[in-house]
């Protein structure tokens, strides 16, 4: 425990729906090599060079869509949101490309709100939460959370351990 | 020729491979380090599902390497 006695109140990553995109993404990639390969196996017959060029052209694609999905998945699943009684720290990274970390001391907000929009957010029980600090508008990158699971809850949550200055 | 290129691809796909999981590793070491200076009891969220996604990829791209060589070696008319 550290000195200054700060606590954890809680610790979360945002809504698996993050995960819904890359997923159907990758189907379609998948799908399309495996249309190349039934392709190269049609060339079998053929000259060699296209059933080379075929061949060659399904397995790298297939290679580099796995690769995207999993990066896409790691650096998505490295998204840690963690509420203390003195911050809120956000994290975000995505492997070699970005390196985020936001800390918002909770003596320095002046509230916390969030927002369900549209029928999919209202039904998978996700949302953005927005840090009021005093300057900072709703549409504010630098003082919203997206993807974040029962946004209300979490609101709450912080608000009721807000201390203002 | 041919089965050098081949053979090449397979490198530098498991190479990328293992840079994805060793990237990881130092990210995730970071959030565990940055959660323990508040409270070293407590382990991020982060941690248990990049370590289950970690787990599916190795086992996914072990299985594609072997698969594509089977593929590779065993597709008619392929001239090697």
């Amino acid at each position: 425990m550290s000195s200054n006695s700060e606590q954890i109140v809680k610790i979360l990553s945002t809504h698996w729906v993050k995960y819904a995109r890359p997923l159907s993404m990758y189907i379609i990639l998948t799908g399309a090599c495996f249309l190349l390969f039934m392709l190269a196996g049609e060339l079998a017959e053929g000259t060699p060079i296209a059933l080379h060029g075929v061949l060659f052209t399904a397995m790298i694609m297939l290679y580099l869509v796995n690769h995207w999905f999993f990066h896409k998945l790691l650096s998505e699943a490295m998204e840690d949101i963690i509420i203390t009684n003195q911050r809120v720290i956000w994290l975000k990274e995505s492997l070699f490309i970005q390196d985020d970390m936001r800390q918002i001391p909770l003596n320095r907000i002046r509230g916390v709100e969030a927002h369900k929009r549209g029928i999919r957010q209202t039904v998978l029980h996700y949302g953005t939460i927005w840090f009021d600090t005093g300057g900072t508008g709703s549409q504010d990158i630098n003082a919203t959370i997206e993807f974040v699971p029962h946004p209300n809850d979490i609101a709450r949550l912080i608000n009721h351990n807000i201390t203002p200055e | 020729m041919v089965i050098a290129a081949f053979i090449a691809v397979q490198i530098v796909s498991l190479s990328i491979t293992l840079l994805f999981i060793q990237q990881y590793k130092q990210i995730s070491l970071k959030h565990i380090r940055l959660l323990h200076s508040i409270d070293d009891s407590k382990y991020p969220h982060c941690k248990i599902h990049s370590s289950v996604i970690v787990w599916i990829y190795t086992i996914v791209m072990i299985t594609l390497t072997i698969g594509m060589s089977v593929l590779f070696y065993s597709f008619p008319n392929l001239d090697l």
